[in-house]
């Protein structure tokens, strides 16, 4: 902060106070993940109105900080991919095998931060009062650590506070956090008084935690007969896991979830990762979490592979997947409902991906054409999933359909990209999620005793590779790099 | 301040608000009529939807001076009952998964189908322009549907 102005925002009707908060770090005892104690400047009012009025007046001039420059984190990112990685698996000799194939595929593929973009911003309300209790009303995914979080930023034992959860507009990870809480706990105690903190969905935007942007590099070989020989997978990416401490064996297994644990019955694996330390930016868990970009990864990959080997990209799957039953079933649900190999009309094509969201098992066909000026169409998904004995049908036909949303707004048009220290996005206008292009989504159930999954995450990982396969399917263009925007 | 006298849900109301202060932020800090909600501020995802006049308008961006003499419906006043056509049809087809859209959807709906009798599919994608985080937009046609067959 370089300069504001309390006085014209004060002068304002409505506003009570005006109050600048450091920054402080983090002391309590659970690791890191009370970031958000950031510093800033809240005017408080009467009214929702009258603080955006005098947030107005302030006439703030920011000091840029340390990381003023910070931008082009995918150049970063490509630019460390030529370090070796920590290996997260390792199936027999990958190298020698892939230096033996008759055929070789190597690609990049690269996906960007994505944020959560709940439809109620952040917003808390909290009560600090002078007989040492604190009352916070909030819309939490986490109520444990709010109430270390509110505890702390309050100055008083935890047990000296209630945590009152509202209902959330959304969650999807996001409220996972307690940034807003710590916000709402401090401005209560500067105020002297209960306060509602709203996010605009500008401060929502740019102030989010965001799905790592990550690269990956693979490679792959067939032998003569065209049986995949050798699997390899680099990734390279900053890991979540950090915001709690020093990782584990210097892996983040939320950056492996659906690399690491690639289904397929290759003789060789290896796959690794490269952990890219940016600490400047706010990295959290985002619906499906690795799953959402690995899937996309793997399952494109996949494809390129079923393509070098002249197989069809549903029959190579399954026979790579006959030691795998879960996944096999779910597979041959969703193309048999989907009708695959039947005809389409003009210009339709299908693709088809399968990710695992343990141990859930989901697979997407996807009917998708694209207009001569390169506007990609999603006509209809077939979703099967797999989650074990089924408890509401109800609610997994709307959380399967949702994560299909979830992971279509994301594939067509989800990314957050860094410059000059700051997040470019701040609203609807440049961060886009689909509402008429919504295609119909049916969901079919595996009947199954298998282990009971979870199913509002599972759905979202397979639709981006499915979408982008299809695509191919329909004009030869492999897509490598998200969102898909329009297909050139 | 101004004064400005509103006819909100069929009661005469006054509020005290800057000229320019949204018609959303009048509902909810002057009023207390929270079921209108507050998304994007920029008449982009439609969660503030409610009626002026009978007609669909996203009130984030709304000043109170603009509101005039025209009548204004919130989702509390859409039916005293909360059985409006929409509404019955929305609790049948089990539209809402987190429902902070929702209000601001079964309002666009209402007057949707004040305009259109028996809406097709484009017609419905053409002026159902609400965002849904969570995706529920396959109900939404499917309760839209069936309020239009109840009408």
């Amino acid at each position: 902060m370089k300069s504001f102005d309390a006085a014209r925002a004060r002068a304002l009707p409505g506003v009570r106070h005006v109050v600048q908060l450091e920054s402080t770090p983090w002391t309590g005892t659970g690791g890191a993940w009370g970031v958000g104690t950031e510093s800033g400047i809240a005017v408080v009012a009467d009214t929702y109105w009258q603080a955006v009025e005098g947030r107005r007046a302030l006439q703030i001039t920011w000091d840029e900080g340390a990381n003023a420059t910070l931008g082009d984190i995918p150049g970063k990112l490509a630019s460390l991919a030529s370090q070796a990685g920590v290996s997260a698996r390792k199936d027999g000799d990958a190298s020698a095998a892939l230096a033996g194939a008759a055929k070789k595929i190597d690609a990049v593929y690269t996906v960007p931060f994505l944020h959560h973009a709940t439809m109620e911003p952040m917003n808390c309300t909290a009560h600090v009062r002078a007989d040492g209790t604190c009352d916070v009303w909030g819309p939490t995914q986490n109520q444990t650590r709010a109430q270390e979080v509110a505890a702390e930023a309050a100055g008083v034992p935890k047990e000296k506070v209630r945590i009152h959860t509202t209902l959330l507009g959304g969650g999807f990870g996001r409220r996972l956090e307690s940034d807003f809480v710590a916000e709402a706990v401090r401005l209560s105690k500067a105020a002297n008084a209960p306060v509602k903190v709203i996010w605009s969905r500008e401060d929502d935007t740019k102030h989010g935690f965001y799905r790592p942007a990550t690269y990956n590099r693979l490679r792959a070989g067939l032998d003569a007969q065209n049986k995949p020989v050798a699997w390899t997978h680099h990734i390279v990416a900053p890991p979540i896991l950090l915001k709690f401490g020093p990782l584990q064996n210097g892996i983040d297994r939320t950056l492996i979830d659906g690399a690491a644990d690639v289904p397929y019955a290759f003789p060789n694996v290896f796959v690794d990762q490269v952990a890219a330390d940016l600490p400047a930016i706010p990295l959290g868990f985002w619906r499906s979490v690795g799953a959402s970009q690995n899937a996309f990864v793997v399952e494109s990959f996949m494809d390129e592979l079923a393509v070098a080997a002249g197989r069809d990209p549903y029959e190579f799957r399954r026979e790579l997947l006959q030691a795998k039953p879960r996944h096999l079933r779910t597979l041959e649900l969703a193309a048999t409902k989907a009708g695959w190999g039947t005809p389409l009309p003009a210009g339709h094509a299908r693709g088809i991906a399968i990710a695992e969201w343990e141990p859930t098992t989901c697979a997407e066909v996807a009917e998708v054409s694209v207009a001569p000026d390169g506007t990609v169409r999603v006509h209809r998904v077939v979703c099967a999933v797999d989650c074990g004995p089924v408890v509401n049908p109800d609610t997994l036909e709307a959380q399967m359909q949702g994560g299909v949303a979830f992971g279509l707004s994301a594939a067509l048009y989800g990314e957050i990209t860094i410059e000059n220290g700051r997040v470019q996005q701040g609203n609807f206008t440049d961060y886009p999620v689909l509402i008429p292009e919504m295609p119909v989504v049916e969901v079919y159930t595996v009947p199954s005793t298998d282990t009971l999954g979870g199913i509002g995450e599972p759905s979202v990982p397979p639709t981006a590779p499915a979408v982008c396969n299809a695509i191919f399917a329909a004009t030869g263009k492999r897509i490598r790099s998200l969102p898909i925007g329009k297909v050139s | 301040m101004p004064a400005y006298s509103l006819l909100v849900n069929g009661r005469r109301r006054t509020v005290d608000a800057a000229a320019n202060t949204p018609l959303l932020w009048v509902l909810r800090d002057n009023l207390g009529l929270t079921g209108t909600k507050f998304g994007c501020g920029i008449a982009q995802c439609g969660a503030c939807t409610v009626h002026l006049g009978g007609d669909a308008v996203r009130s984030c961006v709304l000043p109170v001076s603009a509101v005039g003499t025209r009548p204004v419906t919130t989702i509390e006043g859409l039916s005293a009952t909360s059985t409006h056509r929409v509404q019955k049809a929305w609790i049948a087809e089990d539209v809402p998964q987190c429902g902070y859209c929702q209000s601001g959807q079964v309002m666009a709906a209402a007057a949707l189908l004040r305009r259109s009798t028996t809406p097709t599919d484009a017609e419905i994608d053409a002026a159902m322009t609400n965002i849904c985080r969570c995706g529920t937009y396959q109900r939404i046609r499917a309760a839209i549907h069936r309020a239009a067959k109840e009408a």
